[in-house]
Order: C-alpha cells, then sequence, then structure tokens
C-alpha cells in the first residue's frame, strides 16, 4: 500500500505508548503523535487527524470514554480502538456503545494488536 | 499493596491462605463419613448447625505424611459461596505480606502442583507457600462414582 | 434533594421500575396481538410516564431521556398521529431490555450506568423500521437470504460478550436483519459468554464470511443457511391416535384462572393475571427471613431430642404435647411464608417465547395455567433453568414451522400450554406443545445404535425415557439456542437434585408433554433412621412403602440379582452395606425396608431400624457432584450428622428386570 496509516496513540504511561509505538512501527504504520492524558489527546487528535486513535481506557483525570465521546464529538467517523486491562468490561462495552471500532487487552499480544489494527482501519 | 494472610503448617512447610477467605479455625470436629467420594473428602461435621463438608489438605495436594496429627485443626474457608473446611496441622499467624513480595512459584515446589500455588514469598526467614483456594476446591477430573452398582 | 436522601429510596425506585416493566411487558405482548388495543396502550404510557417521573426524581437522566423518547412515540399514537407497527412494539421491548439492564448496573453498584448515544439511536432507530419481512417477502426482494451462525470464541478472549458486540456492529454493516442470541441488548451485561448465536438476512454471505473468518479473537464459526422448507417431514402413522391421553391442556379439577376454554381459542396470549390477596402486606428483609426459618428448624431438631427424652416420664407428657403443637404451628407458620406463587417464574417465559419463536421465524403462543400455585423458595429459583430449557425446546424442536402446521392441518401457530397445579403433597408443572411429537422410531434406532437397548426392549414407555440420557438428540441439526448446549439429561438432573421427577408423554403429531413433579415442602421431611455397621443414615419416609425383617435364608439370587419374595412378588434388594461400603453388623436379622418411586421398588437391607422422626433437610453447597447419591444431610439432636438417601438415584443404580414372576 502507498501511504502508510496513521496512528495517534494516547497512554498515561510512557512505558505503554513506547511498547505499542515499537509493534506499530516494526509493522507497517506511522505513528503521527502521541498523548499522555485526556485533553492533549484531544488536541492532537484536532490537530493531526489520524486514521485512527489507539486509547488507554483508564486514564487519570478525564477517562478513556469520555475521551472517546470529544473525539468523536470532532469526528463522527473518528477509528478508535480501546486499550484496557483485563476486568475492565463494563468500560469497554460503555466504549463500544459510544463508537469505539474495537478493543485490545492487555498485556499485549502483538499479533492481536496488528489483527485488531488492519480490521478497525477497514 | 499489603495483603493479610493466615498461616498454618502442613508437615514442615508453612502455607498461606488470604484472610478474606478465612471464616475461622477449629479443632478437628467429629466428622461424618460421606460413603463413595474420593479419599480426600474426610467427611462432613456440624459447625454451629451448618453442615460443612472437610477435606485432607495434605492428600489434596498430594504431599506424602506420615502419621495422623493430633490436635489437628480445621481451617474453614469461604470461596464463592461455598464454605468449606480443610485439616491442618497446626495454624500459627497471621501475616502481612506486600503483593510486590510475592514471586511467582518455581513449577515444584514441595512437591505440590503449581496450579495449587498462587506465588511463594519469604516470611522472616522461612518459605511460605501461598495457596490457589480456588484450584484447590475445583475437582473436575476426579470422576464421582455415579450410580451405586 | 441532596445524594444521601435520594440514595435511600433506591431500593424503592428500583422495585417499583421492576414492576412497571413487568405489566409494561404484559401489555406489549398483549398489543402485539391486536395494534388496536386502546386499553393496551394507554396502559404502556402509564408505565412509561411513571419511571420517567421516577427516573427524573432520581436524577437518572439517561433513563428519564429513553422513557421521555418512548413516551413521546406513544403519545402521537394515542392521538392518532402515528400507528403501532411491528418496529415499534420491537423498540418498546427495547426500551424495556435497556431499563432492565440499568437496573442491574444500579442494583449492583448503587450507581447509574450510562445509556450511550449510539444505544439511544439504535434504539430508536427500531421504531421506525419498515414492517418485518415475512419469509415469503424475502423470496421475492433481492437474493438475500437467511443464515444461522455459530461464533465461538477462542479461549484467550477475555471479554467476549464485548467482542460480540464488536462483531454485531461489524454485522450489522452487511445484514438487513441481526437477531442474535443471547440478545444484543443483554450483552453488556453479561459476564461471559460460551456461544454466540446469530441469525442474520444478508445478500453478501461472502463479506459475513469474511468478517467472520478474519475476526480477532474468533477461534471457529458456522455458517448454515435456513432453508425456507423445515426439516424433512416425520413418518405419520397410519391413524393419528386419539388426543385424548395426551391432551392436558383440559382443565380437570385443577386450581383454573378465569375460566378460559381450552380449544379453538383465538390467537391471543392469555395474560397471566398475578393472584394477589387483598391482604396488609409489609416487606421483609429476606435475609431476616432465612435467619427466622433456621431458627425454627433448630427448634423442631430440639424439640425431637426433648421428645425422646422425655420418652419415659410422664409428668413431661402434657409439656411435649404442648410444645409439639407449638412447634408445629410455627412450622406450618414459617413454611407459609417460605411459599412463593409460580407467578414469579413464569412472568419472564411470554416474552422469551416470543423472542424464541421470532428468532425461528415461527408464530407460537404461550398459555399459562395455574401461575397461583405455590412452590417453596428454595427451590423456586432452581426450577426456573430447566423450564426454559423445556419451552426453548418446545418452540425449537417440538413446534412445526407455520407452513408445515397449515399443511398438516393445524392451525399456523404452535401453542404451548404451561401449566401447574398442586396434587397432595407434590407440585406438578407441566409443559406441553402441540408439534410433532417424539418420533419414537427414530428414538429407537438412535437407542440401538448407541448399544442402549435390546430388540426386545420397545415398550414406547421406556423409549421415551432415553431423550434424558446424556448427548442423545434425534434432531438432524442441533439448533440448540440455549447458547449453553445443556440436554435433557440436565434438565433431569436438576429437577432430581430437587427431590422431583420428570416424565414425557407424547403422541405423533398431536404433542409432547414432559410433566415435572416436586415435593413440596423441602426443608422439613419425615425420616426414617437406619444404621449400617456403626454409621446411621436417613431415608425419606415419603418413598417408604413397608419395613420387615427379614433373614438371611429369605434371599434369593436370579441372575445377577438379589431378590426377595415380598407379599408373593419379586422384590429387588440392595445391601446398604454394600452401597455404603460399610461393615455390615448383623448377620441373622435384617432390616427390610421397602422404598418405592414411580413405579420401581427396591428393598434396602441394613442392620436395624432406629427411629422414625422429623428431619430438617442441611444443603452441602460445595462438592454437589460427590452427594449425588444424597438429598442432602441433616442434624441430629445429639449433633451429629447424618447423610439422607437419595432414593431416586439409589433405584436408578439398581438393574433389575421388570415382571418377573418366581
Amino acid at each position: 500500500m502507498p501511504f502508510k496509516k496513521r496512528i495517534l496513540i494516547v497512554d498515561d504511561a510512557a512505558f505503554m505508548r513506547m511498547m505499542i509505538r515499537d509493534i506499530l512501527l516494526k509493522n507497517g504504520f506511522e505513528v503521527v503523535g502521541e498523548a499522555a492524558n485526556g485533553e492533549d489527546a484531544v488536541a492532537k487528535f484536532q490537530e493531526l487527524r489520524p486514521d485512527l486513535v489507539t486509547l488507554d481506557i483508564t486514564m487519570p483525570g478525564m477517562d478513556g470514554v469520555t475521551v472517546l465521546k470529544k473525539i468523536r464529538e470532532q469526528d463522527p467517523n473518528a477509528r478508535v480502538v480501546m486499550c484496557s486491562a483485563m476486568g475492565q468490561q463494563a468500560m469497554v462495552v460503555e466504549a463500544i456503545q459510544n463508537g469505539a471500532r474495537d478493543f485490545i487487552n492487555k498485556p499485549f499480544q502483538p499479533q492481536k494488536v496488528i489483527e485488531t489494527l488492519h480490521r478497525a482501519l477497514q | 499493596m499489603a495483603n493479610q494472610y493466615v498461616v498454618f503448617q502442613l508437615e514442615d512447610e508453612l502455607y498461606g491462605v488470604n484472610i478474606h477467605q478465612v471464616r475461622g479455625v477449629e479443632k478437628l470436629l467429629p466428622l461424618t463419613r460421606v460413603p463413595n467420594a474420593p479419599s480426600f473428602l474426610k467427611g462432613v461435621c456440624n459447625l454451629r448447625g451448618s453442615v460443612i463438608p472437610v477435606i485432607d489438605l495434605k492428600e489434596r495436594l498430594s504431599l506424602p505424611y506420615q502419621e495422623e496429627v493430633k490436635n489437628a485443626k480445621i481451617i474453614i474457608v469461604n470461596v464463592g459461596k461455598h464454605t468449606v473446611g480443610m485439616t491442618i496441622d497446626t495454624a500459627a499467624d497471621v501475616v502481612s505480606i506486600d503483593s510486590q513480595e510475592i514471586e511467582p512459584s518455581p513449577s515444584l515446589v514441595g512437591g505440590i502442583d503449581a496450579e495449587f500455588i498462587q506465588g511463594v514469598a519469604k516470611v522472616r526467614d522461612r518459605l511460605l507457600i501461598l495457596l490457589n483456594l480456588e484450584r484447590i476446591l475445583t475437582v473436575d477430573q476426579i470422576q464421582a462414582l455415579d450410580s451405586l452398582d | 434533594m441532596d445524594s444521601l436522601d435520594i440514595k435511600s429510596y433506591l431500593p424503592l425506585f428500583i422495585e417499583e421500575t421492576k414492576e412497571n416493566i413487568q405489566q409494561m411487558s404484559q401489555d406489549l405482548l398483549q398489543l402485539e396481538q391486536d395494534y388496536e388495543d386502546t386499553e393496551a396502550i394507554d396502559n404502556i404510557f402509564r408505565y412509561i410516564h411513571t419511571i420517567k417521573g421516577m427516573s427524573a426524581t432520581m436524577g437518572y437522566a439517561d433513563i428519564s431521556n429513553l422513557t421521555h423518547q418512548a413516551e413521546n412515540l406513544l403519545d402521537e399514537v394515542r392521538h392518532h398521529q402515528a400507528k403501532i407497527t411491528p418496529g415499534m412494539i420491537d423498540g418498546f421491548f427495547e426500551v424495556v431490555d435497556e431499563i432492565e439492564r440499568q437496573l442491574a448496573v444500579l442494583e449492583s453498584s448503587g450507581e447509574p450506568g450510562t445509556i450511550g448515544e449510539e444505544r439511544v439511536r439504535q434504539i430508536l432507530a427500531s421504531f421506525s423500521e419498515e414492517e418485518e419481512e415475512t419469509l415469503q417477502d424475502q423470496q421475492e426482494t433481492s437474493l438475500e437470504e437467511h443464515y444461522r451462525l455459530e461464533i465461538e470464541f477462542s479461549n484467550d478472549c477475555l471479554l467476549k460478550p464485548a467482542r460480540a458486540m464488536i462483531v454485531c456492529n461489524q454485522l450489522a454493516g452487511v445484514c438487513s436483519k441481526l437477531e442474535t442470541q443471547p440478545p444484543q441488548g443483554s450483552l453488556p451485561t453479561l459476564d461471559s459468554l460460551d456461544k454466540f448465536l446469530c441469525i442474520i438476512c444478508t445478500d453478501n454471505p461472502q463479506q459475513v464470511q469474511d468478517i467472520l473468518a478474519g475476526g480477532v479473537e474468533i477461534q471457529g464459526f458456522t455458517m448454515d443457511k435456513i432453508q425456507d422448507d423445515p426439516s424433512p417431514a416425520k413418518e405419520e402413522p397410519a391413524t393419528s391416535p386419539p388426543p385424548s391421553q395426551t391432551d392436558v391442556v383440559t382443565a380437570t379439577g385443577s386450581e383454573e384462572d378465569h375460566g378460559h376454554e381450552t380449544d379453538n381459542k383465538p390467537e391471543v396470549s392469555k395474560r397471566v393475571e398475578p393472584h394477589l390477596k387483598n391482604l396488609a402486606t409489609i416487606r421483609v428483609d429476606t435475609e431476616k427471613l432465612d435467619q427466622l426459618l433456621n431458627l425454627v428448624s433448630e427448634l423442631v431438631i430440639n424439640k425431637t431430642s426433648i421428645q425422646q427424652a422425655a420418652a419415659g416420664v410422664p409428668d413431661m407428657a402434657d409439656g411435649v404435647e404442648h410444645l409439639h403443637r407449638l412447634t408445629g404451628d410455627l412450622q406450618n407458620i414459617v413454611m407459609n411464608m417460605r411459599m412463593i406463587p409460580l407467578e414469579t417464574v413464569f412472568q419472564r417465559f411470554p416474552r422469551m417465547v416470543r423472542d424464541t419463536a421470532h428468532a425461528l421465524h415461527k408464530k407460537v403462543q404461550l398459555e399459562i395455567q395455574g401461575a397461583e400455585t405455590e412452590l417453596d423458595r428454595t427451590i423456586i429459583d432452581d426450577i426456573a433453568d430447566p423450564l426454559v430449557h423445556l419451552m426453548r425446546n418446545a418452540v425449537d424442536h417440538g413446534i412445526e414451522s407455520g407452513p408445515e402446521r397449515l399443511s398438516r392441518g393445524k392451525p399456523e401457530a404452535g401453542k404451548i400450554v404451561l401449566r401447574a397445579y398442586q396434587t397432595g403433597n407434590q407440585v406438578v408443572i407441566e409443559v406441553s406443545d402441540d408439534g410433532y411429537g417424539l418420533d419414537l422410531d427414530r428414538i429407537r434406532a438412535k437407542a440401538h445404535n448407541a448399544g442402549l437397548l435390546n430388540s426386545d426392549e420397545s415398550e414406547d414407555s421406556l423409549l421415551t425415557n432415553f431423550i434424558f440420557s446424556p448427548g442423545f438428540t434425534t434432531s438432524e441439526n442441533v439448533t440448540d439456542i440455549s447458547g449453553r448446549g445443556v440436554g435433557l439429561d440436565v434438565v433431569k438432573n436438576s429437577i432430581e437434585s430437587l427431590g422431583g421427577t420428570i416424565e414425557v408423554v407424547s403422541a405423533p403429531n398431536v404433542g409432547t408433554t414432559f410433566r415435572i413433579s416436586l415435593p413440596l415442602t423441602l426443608a422439613f421431611i419425615q425420616g426414617l433412621l437406619v444404621a449400617c455397621g456403626s454409621e446411621t443414615f436417613v431415608i425419606p419416609l415419603s418413598y417408604v412403602q413397608e419395613t420387615d425383617i427379614i433373614e438371611p435364608a429369605d434371599i434369593q439370587t436370579v441372575g445377577h440379582q438379589q431378590i426377595v419374595m415380598f407379599r408373593g412378588k419379586v422384590l429387588p434388594v440392595v445391601f446398604l452395606a454394600q452401597l455404603m461400603g460399610c461393615a455390615q453388623q448383623t448377620a441373622q436379622e435384617m432390616s427390610l425396608v421397602v422404598v418405592r418411586s414411580g413405579d420401581r421398588e427396591v428393598g434396602i437391607i441394613s442392620d436395624d431400624l432406629l427411629t422414625q422422626q422429623e428431619i430438617v433437610i442441611k444443603n452441602i453447597s460445595w462438592g454437589q457432584r460427590f452427594f449425588k447419591n444424597y438429598l442432602g444431610s441433616t442434624i441430629l439432636g445429639d449433633g451429629s450428622v447424618v447423610l439422607i438417601l437419595d432414593v431416586n438415584v439409589l433405584l436408578s443404580g439398581v438393574k433389575f428386570r421388570e415382571g418377573y414372576d418366581g
């Protein structure tokens, strides 16, 4: 494919952002930006208009579902994939009901992450 | 984050169970045998008006043991909505263990199957084996004797 | 009001909303049969309006907004600005489901959940859906076909319900219809999911395949086209047998409600009127009730031991007699408090049958009789699952499709009758359908192939019992849509673990009836204490026919079975010592207890009969599989624990030949 897909990574843990970034870069994606909190995520989304956003579900301050809603307010077609740890079914469900394309469980399996993102970008 | 564990002894080793799962420790109550049950199910007892099944923990963990221990006790635990008693040699203490101090168990510790172990910790220079009660009290492989043939 | 005040009203809010929802469901079902039913429309409007008001007061904006929208729509209907359509009915049911979901969240967490915008849009969308396409219409439109999908998620998929929701979203883009089991509306509330079943309508099956084949966390799936023709017609007998022996719809001397006709009824599902006694009622914490019941059972045990101790003391006779009567009365009142009308279990069924029938494109009516019949609180919860399964089976396997029914001269809509009544000290619940009936030939063949059958044992009643064997199914494709893959053997086990029995009666092309019998009171029974070696066991008195003393010489062996001649008939016997692995002590005079269940009888031989007394059944929750031979346990006056034998299990384990004559 001619152009690499542009991804915005949102997670409050630098370690997680780094890991996702590595997986994405190794698999033909372009990482156009990273955000460590909700406000930053919404701002960067507006500025960068990525093809897809990976969004951590639990963050201090503005939580993942709120961020999701705000992003979708700006662009109802925004593709967002939620990242959740185990045991957060209620929030994942809420996110799906609010327009999340898909979700990935932590700890990440690179294979699953890539498959999920590809699906979500179709 | 620190959790409290009830510590008890089986043969020479120390074992621990999360205090939230422990209802109490009793002296060995009279047991009624349950015919045609696996041998680790020692029987049922009357615990203040409720009928509680009692299992031999050493046998359930496949630990070799020498003889009946005098003054053995029963530790009464809750798992889910079930209450079960397990025989132990002595009850020792309640200790506080930080979750950071718990290490995953090596595959064979003290001869016990790894699936029964949640982790190990060092307490006052001794190894404490933390038990996974849910696994211990799940007996799917064991076929009960279905009919009384 | 500040938030603290609000919280204290929560239990009341939940309870009232539940009642309103329940009534609303019933009226929706009525409305579905008759779109002009103004009474139903007014009722539903009232319920929604009430819920809107309550939720607004509680500050639950999402619920009050949703109900507000629904109320508006209904208002338009009331003012003749809009008409009721199938889509609307579905939409209102979605509203019901969503409110139930919200109540679940409130109950578990105390805080309101949110209803996402997408969800609201989804619900409102169903209100304006076009007329539901019938299968006939399907053929005229483009190449849309119905398919049935069974999706299995991989073992390491941690949030299966959420994954299922994603799949639904993905399929929605390709399918004009998507119905799932469990229903989409319920997915957010599920903790886990075994199999995910979908009935879809699409003109692009390839894309559906692609979505599923490439699906993340999907381990496997099957996709089958649903034929317009139903499953191949069964062989019909030359003459249809008269329906009388299987017609359980005629009411004979049971508690009937509202004298409805049993035949030729127009197509209206009978609404179940709750039998509310017009007495003052109070709400009692169930925990307190349980404590009270426990105390009374302790009292009964105590009274028994006092009775025994006072047996030889004349001065105590009056006092003990009085005590006996008092505890008896107390026991009765407390047992009455424990009894709950089956209504509470039955009320979910009309909706469930409707949904199941819809998913399978069949028309089925459910008629409920005797919902006011009462059952012990401790078993009533456990009876729901088996009944649900039987009814789903009836809709799925029992009832034919519309066209086939018409071709057999039956009304297009199938009928299921759920009937409950009390007889003696048993409660009987029957689930009857007027469908295919059991195919005896198929059963015989299957049983024969499975090696379960000797060729000479072909009596019908024995054959039908095979359907309760594990893994036994005569249907070509297992269309079990309960999502759990349970079978009739599980139903039977569940019933028997409650101390009940289940049997089936059927006639080809007429229908099938499952009859469940349950003991009326479970906690207290009369028991016979028998000694075996140094141990004691209880035999429930309700199964005991007779007792006697026998000698070793009385025992003969026929084939592999030991028997005695008892009152001129052959009676198979078992040694309790052998069954229980105890050491029998008496060699000479042995105790014989003849027990009977249904038409099977067995003599239990033990060392001695000890006493007959009132027994309080204590359940053991853990390790059910180790206690399958026992109904439970009891605590005697001296504090010792004694196991209560489950006679049904005992009888099923004994092999013997019927009708042998000395």
